[in-house]
């Protein structure tokens, strides 16, 4: 073997050892913390990779993980403030994590679950469903084609699944590539997690005065509590339900939870409050209808299903979402709710 | 489907062992034919009944050549086919334009309606490589090739069809005929090449264009400094946007057994404007040399004939470039530049001056010609020089870190060109470089996928 071959195969294998070891060793010594009810911090939501060492860390616990979007996250509260926090505080133990991710929809979610969650085995989860998800074929990604869509590398990327994906196939292969080649996760941890901006370039370019060191120092990662959109005052709305039978969300969230059954989790479901307040008779007639058939189809399927109560109308930020008083009461109903209650014993 | 994409990755991820695996010269043809076609044809699969009509006409052009005899006739006909066809989908607006531009001029009310065409990706590239075969064959030059398969590989292979090196078929063709074996050695060098030529793109063009950009779509908003800079950035953004997809190019073509020409000879170490073109796009220049500067007469008829001869192809080079005054104005700089400098250079004085000033003289005028390259339009080129030398100098908003890598880019120039840094060519420094870049490109570089500024021509 000449000397150039030598150093061909030495280096691929250098490289090789490189790619694949160190994501995975990477979590012995990364101090990235979660912050308290181990939410993961606003700037990190699309940090796959952190979430990935987020539910290893949990799938050694016995704690209870609440799955799902904003409403388990807590967009309008505080990390002292979201659901699970109020629980941990009102029972008065750590037993609640929060394994909600922002912004993220069901078919999302999946994707989530089945690629970085697949340490929980044998846990409690609560999986958070959010019928606003279902409030127009928009939201449900059943639509037109929509652009707006958040976490769109965990969509299924090769299915005609999901009508309102509209991207094309460099985004699709990029994204398929993106979650499933954890070398790249783990760059885009260390650039989300320890750089100032996930692209050095465009930082120099912005902040042409500063001195490097200061990308280097990582990002802010405190959130600040959005204002509650008030709802007092507006029309009522007249919402456009996406059918179940229809419904990419609900496929979407049963594909999810039997994924997580799969895993001999217990899961229980949690139908998230909606804002009846905001909504046209009409509307909030056939929004109890439709929950109606949600919860059946579940018990049907022998997952046991909680019903939030709905808060009076000053406890909503908007549509779906609580503010921190209303987290409070979510909680200490769920407290109260024996389905919940049984999972404590 | 461009180099730096996935999608290109996943095609030669599936085209290349397929190419392995095939054994004779015959079967690679036919198999990098059909890859070219689905190269092409990704962009618009209506592409594909240019480039067939061009491989079309110049095959049976040189056939009829041939087998009548009549060869003036026929290769009249190919050139005029494919000027026709260059100057309809490339030209038709810009001659349209001028035309009402005249029109209003003379109080002509009547407008001639803009023609909605869409200029096809590389259609400069892969009709100048046809033409130069019809042309070589009528001179004698090369052989006629009998295989349309293998004529419609040499035309449209895939590596060099959209943004060159504009080949010559008496360079690219006997590869073909007897495709050599690609071994370990080469599919190596090919990917070192590659990974080059990437690394130029994303980590220093597309970063320079974040600069360059800003700067140029409204450069009456920026003082001196800003616009020098901006027109430094772009400098440095078009040589690293060009060679960079050459050293894809040819790092791909080489993992397959074939050695494309060299298209850049660091270019901005030259000592003239002469030198410049000698060095810069060496497959055009010397496509021009070849066929419009020497039919011309060249430098053989006297003084005044030759300095008309290098305006006239300078000329028809900015017009290649761009249906656009400004590449009109940017050729006809560098023809008087080139002028000037064969003028001058007999003179002692230019004698005696260091060849290190005179490198960096030209590089400095190279800097302004860039401007007229750029520049939206004309007017704009004139705004931004008018505003350097009349702007006050103030501290710009320019990033450390790109001035940096721009000193290390002319540094590194430097240090070629005087063979100081010869252990670049060993095998351990391109592995440790290919490593180093792969590493860099995935923690700084910028993201989103920009296309080449040579697609356009």
């Amino acid at each position: 073997m000449n000397k150039k071959n030598l150093y061909i195969i030495i280096a691929a294998s250098a490289f090789l050892l490189f790619i694949t070891a160190a994501p995975r060793t990477f979590t012995l010594i990364d101090d990235n913390e979660f912050t308290g009810n181990y939410r993961i911090p606003y700037p990190m939501g699309e940090n796959y990779y952190l979430f990935s060492h987020y539910s290893s860390s949990l799938s050694k616990t016995e704690k209870i993980l609440f799955l799902g979007d904003s409403v388990i996250w807590g967009h309008y509260a505080d990390t002292g403030n979201t659901l699970t926090a109020q629980l941990n505080r009102l029972h008065g133990n750590d037993r609640f994590a929060n394994m909600g991710i922002d912004g993220i929809h069901p078919a999302a979610l999946y994707g989530l679950v089945k690629k970085y969650s697949a340490h929980i085995e044998n846990r409690d989860i609560i999986a958070g469903v959010n019928l606003l998800w279902m409030s127009s074929p928009r939201h449900d990604l059943s639509g037109e084609i929509n652009n707006e869509i958040n976490h769109k590398k965990l969509l299924p990327q090769f299915s005609r699944d999901i009508p309102a994906y509209g991207a094309g196939l460099e985004e699709r292969i990029s994204s398929f590539i993106n979650t499933n080649f954890k070398i790249i996760s783990w760059v885009n941890h260390i650039k989300m997690s320890s750089f100032a901006d996930s692209s050095f370039y465009r930082w120099t370019i912005d902040n042409p005065r500063k001195n490097i060191r200061h990308f280097f120092k990582g990002r802010d990662m405190s959130y600040t509590v959005p204002p509650p959109m008030r709802q007092a005052g507006v029309a009522l709305q007249n919402v456009t339900w996406v059918e179940p039978e229809n419904s990419i969300q609900w496929q979407y969230m049963k594909k999810t939870i039997n994924l997580l059954r799969e895993r001999n989790n217990r899961v229980r479901a949690y139908i998230t409050p909606y804002n009846l307040h905001s909504l046209t008779p009409e509307s909030r007639e056939r929004y109890i209808a439709i929950r109606e058939i949600l919860i059946r189809e579940l018990e049907a399927e022998g997952i046991s299903c909680i019903t939030g109560i709905t808060p009076k109308q000053e406890y909503f930020a908007d549509a779906s979402h609580t503010g921190e008083e209303g987290y409070r009461i979510l909680a200490e109903e769920l407290l109260q709710n024996k389905k919940f209650n049984s999972l404590l014993r | 489907m461009l180099f730096h994409t996935w999608t290109f990755l996943l095609f030669f991820a599936a085209a290349f062992p397929l190419f392995r695996l095939i054994k004779s010269a015959e079967g690679k043809r036919l198999h990098i034919m059909i890859c070219s076609f689905i190269f092409y044809g990704w962009w618009n699969p209506l592409y594909l009944l240019l480039i067939s009509f061009v491989i079309t006409l110049d095959f049976c052009s040189v056939y009829m050549m041939h087998k009548t005899g009549r060869r003036k006739t026929f290769l009249t006909l190919s050139i005029t086919g494919n000027l026709t066809m260059l100057g309809f989908f490339k030209y038709a607006n810009f001659i349209i334009t001028n035309i009402n531009t005249f029109f209003e001029s003379a109080g002509i009310t009547y407008a001639l309606p803009a023609a909605d065409i869409l200029l096809p990706v590389g259609i400069s590239f892969y009709i100048f490589q046809s033409m130069s075969y019809t042309i070589d064959y009528y001179r004698g030059e090369v052989e006629r090739e009998t295989s349309i398969i293998q004529y419609a590989a040499y035309v449209s292979f895939f590596p060099q069809l959209v943004a060159g090196p504009i080949e010559r078929a008496s360079h690219l063709l006997p590869q073909m005929r007897n495709w050599p074996a690609a071994g370990g050695k080469d599919a190596a060098e090919g990917a070192y090449l590659f990974m080059r030529g990437v690394f130029k793109k994303i980590a220093l063009a597309d970063y320079f264009a974040l600069y360059s950009d800003r700067i140029f779509a409204n450069p009456a908003q920026y003082d001196s400094a800003e616009l020098l800079l901006g027109a430094l950035a772009f400098t440095w953004q078009i040589y690293f946007d060009f060679s960079g997809y050459t050293d894809m190019a040819r790092g791909i073509a080489k993992s397959m057994g074939i050695d494309l020409m060299e298209n850049f000879r660091l270019p901005y170490m030259a000592a003239s404007i002469g030198e410049f073109w000698r060095r810069w796009h060496i497959s055009l220049s010397s496509w021009f040399r070849d066929y419009v500067y020497k039919p011309l007469g060249g430098n053989r008829t006297g003084e005044f004939r030759t300095g008309t001869n290098i305006i006239i192809t300078m000329l028809l080079s900015g017009l290649w470039h761009g249906a656009a005054w400004n590449f009109v104005l940017w050729g006809f700089i560098h023809g008087m530049l080139h002028l000037a400098g064969k003028k001058l250079s007999p003179l002692s004085i230019i004698g005696r001056i260091p060849l290190f000033i005179k490198r960096i003289s030209v590089f400095i005028i190279l800097i302004f010609t860039w401007i007229f390259f750029r520049a939206e339009n004309a007017n704009d080129a004139f705004i931004m020089i008018e505003r350097i030398f009349t702007t006050p100098l103030s501290m710009p908003d320019f990033p450390a870190v790109m001035f940096i890598l721009i000193i290390l880019c002319y540094l590194s120039e430097w240090l070629r060109e005087y063979n100081i840094i010869r252990f670049t060519r060993s095998p351990f420094f391109k592995i440790a470089a290919s490593i180093f870049m792969l590493i860099y490109l995935l923690f700084f570089a910028s993201y989103g996928v920009q296309e080449f500024i040579y697609f356009q021509f």
